[in-house]
């Protein structure tokens, strides 16, 4: 099973702190799958408008603690992803 | 005397608390992070404390501005900060910074200290202080709050570490992450986190144990959690990478806010939305213009403050779903209000994007005429 945990930011948008998910495929196929489940807002926040190309830089993905950046790697099912978004408060 | 506490530890002993009456440590803020830290590093006996910022203490920063008091209220924070901390511990030199960080000052002032602590509210001082951190060589501790959530680490290239923008090469458009007087915050989690960062300030100075650079602390309070994510310094990174092309301090508020033009580009809102001050509210009901009222809040928020007479009721987060039921005031004037003034914002961008002409953004939201009306009745 992929772990998904949603830290700082996404998790009040999600509602959840941790899933777990099936899934060996493209990283961006499981996004894809979340932004179903999650809705408007989640999508927006990972691609901006149109949920293809890029992904916005600022939504942080980290596989097994490794900051993934801009890859679209192949989940092999056993991964710990962590997403979370830069927060400014102080 | 005094640090007998501290002296008994063998990793710090004279040796180290003549450290750290040496250090000269900057504070940045002096809010939410910044108020815990000023408190224990003082006590601690950080020989010279940098107390910055441009702001006055307001009743709702006494929440968990741990250094500012009720008799507070009104004065700028670095001279509320400064009679506080005198009282705690005369030993420490303090040099009081009653301004605001700016590209212009941000070297001159960083330059005479050994550590900076990221205590400020806001992406375009972060940016900033990393920035003029990398060129300075200097660390910065780093400390951020939302909610019941917070990051800490230590950026400091200087020592192999990474910057900011290694983490975070662009900042969120304004709006996409809400501040925390937008979303607010658990008073005791500046404290967490800032407890997080003083520690990491003290073992600096002594050179001890493995500070929090190259790995980022991401804590919730709500689970107890505390998450550790490696930290690489990125060598394409425009500002401390192997071949930087930030040589100079930037316009930092153009570059935060350039992203939101371009996602006001992308999202076909490129209108910018009207704001509507407090008082011209005031104005506007006293000339008995004709006005509808649109209140953006979440229920749980409905409850903290009134909302005005018959106004609509539409949460910011069922908006897409529901605009359309504010068709029947499309040519008239709709004053939008949430809390705090950013979600309507974000909602008055949106209906003018849905050809909505004559929708006004109350600024300061519910809170800002609510404090207005108790100014101004005082005042009357």
């Amino acid at each position: 099973m992929v772990k998904i945990r949603f830290l700082s930011g996404l998790k009040e948008i999600v509602g959840q702190n941790e899933i777990e998910v099936e899934c060996s495929d493209l990283l961006s196929h499981l996004l894809e799958d979340l932004c179903n489940r999650y809705g408007e807002q989640f999508c927006r926040l990972l691609w901006g408008t149109e949920v293809q190309g890029k992904r916005n830089p600022y939504v942080k993905i980290l596989i097994n603690g490794e900051d993934i950046r801009d890859q679209d790697p192949r989940l092999a099912g056993d991964e710990t992803i962590i997403l979370f978004l830069p927060i400014a408060g102080g | 005397m005094k640090y007998s506490r501290q002296l008994v530890l063998p990793e710090i002993h004279w040796e180290g608390q003549q450290k750290i009456f040496d250090a000269k440590v900057l504070l940045v803020g002096l809010g939410g992070l910044g108020s815990p830290q000023a408190l224990y590093l003082a006590a601690a006996g950080v020989g010279t404390l940098g107390l910055l910022d441009g702001d006055r203490v307001d009743l709702t920063n006494l929440q968990r501005q741990v250094v500012h008091s009720t008799k507070d209220v009104g004065s700028l924070k670095a001279d509320s900060a400064e009679r506080r901390l005198k009282e705690l511990n005369p030993d420490v030199s303090l040099r009081r910074h009653a301004l605001w960080i700016t590209s212009q000052n941000a070297l001159d002032i960083l330059s005479g200290y050994d550590i900076i602590v990221d205590c400020t509210d806001n992406f375009p001082a972060r940016y900033l202080l990393s920035d003029a951190c990398v060129m300075l060589k200097k660390p910065l501790v780093h400390g951020a709050i939302y909610r019941f959530s917070g990051q800490a680490t230590v950026f400091y290239p200087a020592q192999s570490g990474p910057c900011y923008r290694c983490l975070f090469p662009v900042p969120p458009p304004p709006g996409a992450v809400p501040t925390c007087a937008e979303a607010g915050v658990m008073g005791i989690l500046p404290g967490v986190i800032g407890m997080i960062q003083a520690s990491e300030v003290i073992k600096l100075i002594l050179g001890k144990g493995h500070p929090l650079i190259g790995r980022l602390l991401l804590c919730d309070v709500m689970t107890m959690t505390f998450q550790e994510v490696i930290l690489k310094r990125d060598p394409a990174c425009p500002a401390c990478g192997e071949n930087p092309s930030i040589r100079e301090l930037q316009d930092y508020e153009a570059f935060c806010g350039a992203q939101g033009m371009e996602r006001s580009a992308r999202g076909g809102t490129a209108m910018p939305e009207k704001n509507l001050r407090v008082v011209d509210l005031a104005g506007k009901l006293q000339a008995n213009e004709a006005l509808s009222f649109l209140d953006v809040r979440e229920e749980w928020e409905q409850s903290i403050y009134p909302s005005f007479p018959h106004a609509i009721k539409i949460p910011f987060s069922t908006m897409v779903s529901q605009w359309e039921t504010l068709l029947p005031f499309k040519g008239k004037e709709i004053v939008v209000c949430c809390l705090f003034g950013w979600k309507s914002q974000e909602a008055c961008r949106f209906l003018s994007g849905k050809g909505f002409e004559h929708v006004w953004n109350l600024q300061g939201g519910l809170e800002e005429w609510y404090l207005y009306e108790e100014q101004s009745g005082i005042e009357g």
